[in-house]
């Protein structure tokens, strides 16, 4: 792919800043004008040193009084309404940013997020974006203040008196001197210490995150040193940086002095040869200084719309992922399923040339139950994560009751899908918010029958404020089977026609298992469902059992049907579970 | 205020000499503009010479009006003040003298100049080595402290913000250490010196000029309530915000499997919107502080100019004197404005030194006594005396009365279902967290007695969830004995069965593990788990439900390992299949916290009504399987009896 210029990439975002253009020319109008407005005080400074103390038109001091007066209330009044348009403007440009950003994303496929992660979606939607609408707000219309300053301080300046203007002129390269000497030893040790500080961050998230690990083996202190040491480089590299910073400083600061000493002193020798008053010295003298501040601001500017950039590439890394799953233009709803579900040469991959399913047929009947058991990574997961359409199949296709998954719309088609995942998630809220997060309408009644369905209710009522306890992190903690338990009530809820139950039963204590299994022989009755579990014993009443084995299968049957291959692979898992349940029943019978 | 003072003591004492000639630097650079005003004074009182004209009148009637004047008159083409009233230098009168002297002021006013950059040059860079110093050691101190600290502060405090408190709040201190300490002596300077500077020139015109001070500390504080609360609410709105976000991609697969991207949608714009209403609020409240400022500013300016004028033309004051005073007072007010914004970042400040200090403050509960021993070799005898704990002092016990003695080298299994405190057990015998009540004690001494790294180096835990760090395969190895040989670690990755994969990855042991061990599945991060403890060679081994997350194959491969590392060691199962409880010497039942049996699978089935519970309900499923597996084998026998006679009968019929 071509690399795309810096303003293909701003034209894709001017979108946002449209709708705002109106108010952009009032903002900067308003903003020209108060540039303007600044202007003026040493002016009147002038007229009362040359017109009226030194020439003696004492009639005019009040008028200046009255002018000098009103310029700062008037500036005062311009500077709240530019201030409030600013605001409206950047929060509106921000707005709808994150707004449009969020939507979009809400549209992409799991392999956005699988790619992207939380942290980096988080500060591309909070950061990174405010730091694009800086762009318009702060950066372009400093960029308009610094334009207006000069030209109209240049201008001033020249009405004072061309020669010494011409002087100025010709002392401003001495500012860009001094801006490329330090840009690059400024440029490399800032980058060094942003380095640096991420390698100190990424670290101390890992280790916090695993506490616990380095605890048990008591690392505490080898910790400390190596983050002592990371935080150390980053030290000297910030002084680094400091130190360039102080030598650019300086030398502008030389610049500016020279520059000072030189119209001072000049002007002052016009005032004794009398081609100039002291009032205009004065004047020009600040006017210099207004016309000078934005070459410093310029050298600047260039830096800081690197960092905008970087953060425009960004978003736009979000905003330019492809939506590889949405709903065709001719779409149809997804009448009510039946259940009558077939994968046809199902082929599938993540990552290019990784495949992880390789032509898959399958094909199920509406009621039935099927599960999917195989090795850990086999590709069951990614089975049903294909049913949800979460991702696309690469080649065949998937139908449920003649539909092709891809034909018909996203909504009608998850919605009548219910999964209760291995790790089930639940958002901070309270527990009945949670349970209707599939089904807001549901009423009490059948919260409560979709919670005893999942043997939550007691569970539940059990906590302080029953339905109403908060979860999440100022709520109470749930366990693993808790969690499950709550998951399955949340799709029950729905009641959806197909149900996928992922690794749902593993790694809990039996207590839990045995509550989760009855709450899930009721739930996959008369629906077509999925499960997914390492126990073999849960699964031994399903329909069709599908053994997996990298991206095949290699078996399917009932339980009795596939035991009756020789050294077939689910004989194999089989015999190995049930090996020690031999031993155990027959210790217990003879027992 | 308690908090700035400890912060002082502690981070800005050892820097004292340094600061001290930072706040030095400082006061002399803040006298640079008066410095500036004076000699533009010199140079228009005794260089240039400007005098107030008349109203448009005649030199004569001018002459009078001074005459009229009861007041003694300045004269500026008296002497140099200071200079010339002693000296008696008679000012110049011709155009060369007068540029001679301009050549001279030319000079005086490049060497101030100069100076002064040279002494800002200092100033920053000093600056900046003070704040990054102070940020680097609270750095420090808070990492040490977050290392010390003891689980339940963990427990608490979610990742994000202690890293948060780390990084970003302290580095928002690097930035303002310099503003609110230095910058406000600076300025503090200014104004003092400024107010001098006024008086000496003008009393009448110095009292007006500070008529406006009022005015500023009124409008200061009118504003100042509004715009604190606007700007706390702000940042409450917009950490729900970020919350709401990780929260919703973190499940995004819910949002998706439920179709509720809509509503979601809706729901993260109407934060925005209140977002959006705050930040327009927060700005025109600043700018409108801001404006009233330059407004009360300007009128003063304003009005000095008048009367400073009306007082030039009646002679009490010279033009190089109100312009020195116009200039001096210019930098009086914009001090003001400045430490009107100081309180601003003082208070935000405070909030991160308070920050700092609670993470500082909070007790290290575990630690080492002082005269902690160090244990060298363990054998491994656990007893646990009368141990009961909960995790905060108002909640429930976990675990209750717990009594019972591990000989050493045995394995006990701890079973019970899930909540009865399994894992705090464990958790306590590795001292993570302190009994409430009771002690633990190892071969002959009170956990609580020895050295916490000695304790931890002699046991080693494989976790339910293993946790991996971004590094090599080798690198995660050997994590717990950093200076393992690699022959070790091989010899480590074989015993947990994981050479032979390790061996299909191009790096081999080089080979990086991401983040969190993204790019291992979970049967391959737990036995990375087991390498890693193996590797330590512990005297206690600790498996806390190590199996479940593993393929029946795996497990069965592993179990042999298994069995293999415990031989030797005290070992603690925890697990809740009786099949792997049964493999231990001894079975520690445990229920809501307590003790509900300890001792044989036989007569734990007798005694322990949980046990048995238990146990009849995993043996239900079991012999449900069994029974599946016979009838399949049966019916299997079956099918070949029959295919048999059919081949048999076909035999015949041949």
């Amino acid at each position: 792919m071509a690399e795309e210029s810096n303003t293909d990439k701003l034209r894709k975002l001017v979108h946002f800043v449209t709708p705002f253009k109106s108010r952009l020319i009032l903002l900067f109008c308003l903003t020209a004008t108060m540039t303007a407005l600044s202007m003026l005080p040493p002016l009147v400074m002038k007229f009362i040193i040359d017109d009226v103390i030194t020439m003696g038109n004492w009639h005019l001091l009040e008028v200046l009084l009255f002018i000098s007066i009103c310029l700062p209330i008037t500036s005062a009044a311009m500077r709240v309404w530019v201030s409030f348009t600013n605001a409206y403007v950047g929060w509106g440009i921000t707005t709808s940013m994150r707004r449009f950003t969020y939507e979009y994303m809400l549209k992409l496929p799991m392999r956005f997020y699988d790619e992207m992660g939380t942290g980096k979606i988080m500060s591309r939607i909070m950061s990174d974006i405010a730091s694009v609408r800086s762009m318009v707000t702060s950066r372009m219309l400093g960029i308009l203040v610094d334009f207006v300053s000069f030209w109209v301080a240049l201008a001033l300046c020249m009405g004072l008196n061309w020669k010494m203007a011409c002087l100025l002129l010709l002392l401003m390269p001495l500012y860009f001197f001094n801006y490329y000497g330090w840009r690059t030893p400024m440029r490399e040790s800032y980058s060094l210490w942003r380095r640096k500080m991420d390698q100190v961050s990424v670290g101390l998230q890992e280790r916090l995150a695993g506490v616990q690990l380095v605890k048990s083996y008591g690392r505490e202190r080898r910790e400390h040193r190596s983050f002592a040491e990371d935080t150390h480089e980053s030290l000297d590299a910030a002084m680094q940086t400091a130190t360039n910073r102080a030598g650019y400083m300086a030398g502008s600061w030389g610049v500016s002095g020279l520059r000072n000493t030189v119209i001072f002193c000049l002007g002052c020798y016009y005032v004794i040869e009398g081609e100039m008053t002291y009032g205009a010295v004065m004047a020009f003298f600040s006017y210099s200084s207004r016309m000078f501040q934005p070459i410093l601001n310029l050298t600047q500017i260039a830096m800081r719309l690197q960092a905008v950039m970087v953060s425009v590439d960004r978003v736009l890394e979000i905003l330019d992922f492809p939506i590889e799953i949405a709903d065709k233009e001719d779409a149809v709803e997804l009448p009510s399923i039946k259940g009558h579900i077939k994968f046809e040469d199902v082929h599938f991959e993540y990552k290019e040339d990784e495949p992880v399913l390789k032509g898959i047929n399958l094909e199920v009947q509406p009621g039935q139950m099927v599960a999917l058991v195989g090795h850990t990574g086999c590709g069951k997961t990614t089975l049903t994560s294909l049913l949800m359409r979460f991702y696309d199949v690469k080649e065949g296709r998937i139908t449920i009751d003649g539909h092709d998954l891809r034909d018909v719309k996203l909504r009608s088609l998850r919605t009548q899908i219910g999964q209760v995942l291995q790790d089930s998630v639940m958002f901070d809220g309270t527990i009945r918010e949670n349970l209707l997060y599939g089904r807001a309408d549901a009423t009490d009644a059948e919260l409560i029958e979709a919670a005893r369905i999942a043997e939550i209710h007691e569970f539940i009522m059990r906590t302080p404020e029953g339905y109403d306890s908060m979860l999440g992190k100022d709520g109470i903690k749930l366990s693993v089977g808790e969690k499950q338990r709550l998951a399955i009530a949340r799709a029950v809820l729905t009641n959806p026609s197909v149900l996928i139950l992922d690794e749902a039963t593993s790694s809990l204590d039996s207590l839990s298992e045995a509550l989760i299994q009855k709450a899930m022989t009721r739930v996959l009755k008369e629906r077509t469902s999925f499960a997914i579990a390492h126990r073999l014993s849960t699964i031994v009443n399903a329909d069709i059992i599908v053994v997996m084995d990298h991206g095949e299968i290699i078996e399917q049957g009932t339980h009795s049907e596939l035991l009756q291959i020789p050294d077939g692979k689910y004989r194999q898992l089989y015999e190995q579970q049930a090996a020690g349940s031999i031993e155990e029943a027959v210790e217990a019978m003879a027992s | 205020m308690e908090n700035l003072k400890r912060f002082t003591i502690l981070y800005i004492k050892p820097y004292w000499g340094r600061m001290l000639m930072v706040i030095m630097m400082a006061t002399i650079t803040s006298s640079y503009t008066f410095l500036l005003g004076f000699i533009s004074k010199i140079t228009v009182d005794e260089v240039l010479q400007l005098k107030p004209a008349g109203e448009v009148v005649s030199e004569a009637h001018m002459q009078s009006l001074i005459q009229e004047e009861t007041r003694p008159r300045r004269d500026p083409q008296a002497t140099i003040p200071g200079l010339g009233k002693e000296g008696g230098i008679t000012l110049p009168k011709t155009r060369t003298e007068k540029l001679e002297w301009l050549g001279w002021i030319f000079i005086l006013y490049l060497v101030v100049r100069s100076f002064f950059a040279t002494l800002n040059w200092f100033y920053t860079y000093s600056i900046a080595y003070l704040g990054q110093r102070i940020v680097f050691r609270i750095r420090l101190a808070l990492h040490e402290k977050v290392q010390q600290l003891q689980m339940t502060f963990f427990d608490r405090q979610q990742t994000g913000r202690i890293m948060a408190r780390i990084l970003d709040d302290v580095g928002l201190l690097q930035s303002e250490i310099t503003t609110t300490f230095v910058e406000t002596l600076r300025h503090v300077a200014r104004i003092l010196m400024g107010t001098v500077i006024l008086f000496t020139i003008d009393v009448e015109l110095a009292l007006m000029a500070f008529v406006a001070l009022p005015a500023y500390v009124v409008t200061y504080k009118v504003f100042q309530r509004p715009i604190a609360n606007v700007f706390m609410r702000f940042r409450e709105d917009y950490s729900e915000v970020s919350a709401l976000l990780e929260e919703r991609s973190k499940g995004i697969r819910l949002i998706l499997s439920y179709a509720r991207e809509r509503r979601e949608f809706r729901d993260f714009f109407r934060r925005l919107i209140g977002l959006y209403r705050l930040g327009v609020k927060q700005s025109v409240l600043s700018s409108g502080l801001g404006s009233v400022c330059s407004v009360v500013g300007g009128i003063a300016m304003g009005l000095i100019f008048y009367f400073g004028a009306l007082q030039v033309r009646g002679g009490m004051m010279t033009v190089g004197e109100l312009v020195y005073f116009s200039m001096s007072m210019g930098n009086l007010f914009s001090p003001l404005v400045a430490l009107a914004n100081v309180n601003a970042t003082l208070q935000q400040m405070l909030v991160v030194i308070s920050r700092v200090f609670e993470v500082l403050d909070e007790e290290v509960i575990i630690r080492d006594r002082e005269d902690a021993k160090t244990l060298d070799k363990v054998r491994g005898r656990v007893s646990f005396r009368n141990v009961s704990f909960r995790y905060t002092e108002a909640g429930d016990y976990v675990l209750r009365d717990l009594k019972f003695v591990v000989r050493p080298g045995t394995s006990v299994a701890v079973v019970g279902p899930s909540g009865s405190g399994k894992s705090t057990l464990v958790s306590l015998l590795m001292r993570l967290y302190e009994p409430t009540e009771g002690k633990i004690i190892l071969d002959d001494y009170d956990i609580q007695d020895v050295k916490i790294s000695s304790l931890r180096q002699h046991i080693s835990m494989v976790p339910q969830e293993p946790v991996l760090f971004s590094g090599t395969i080798a690198d995660n190895i050997r994590y717990g004995q950093p200076y393992t040989t690699p022959e070790q670690v091989m010899a480590a990755a074989k015993a947990a069965e994981l050479h032979d994969f390790i061996m299909t990855l191009p790096e081999k042991y080089e080979a990086p593990v991401e983040e969190r061990g993204t790019n291992l599945s979970g049967g391959q991060k737990q036995r990375l788990a087991f390498a890693m403890a193996v590797v330590t060679d512990p005297s206690i081994l600790i498996l806390d439900d190590t199996t479940s997350a593993l393929d029946a194959k795996t497990e069965a491969k592993i179990q042999e390992t298994l069995d293999h590392l415990m031989e030797g060691r005290t070992t603690f199962v925890i697990t809740h299949r009786i099949s792997t409880a049964m493999r231990a010497d001894r079975i520690l039942v445990l229920d809501n916290g307590r003790m509900a049996g300890w001792g044989f699978h036989d007569d734990l089935i007798e005694e322990c009504e949980v046990y048995r519970l238990l146990y009849e309900q995993q043996q239900k499923q079991k012999e449900d399987a069994a029974d599946e597996f016979i009838e399949g084998i049966m019916t299997a026998m079956e099918d070949v009896e029959k295919s048999a006679k059919e081949l048999q009968a076909t035999d015949k019929n041949r």
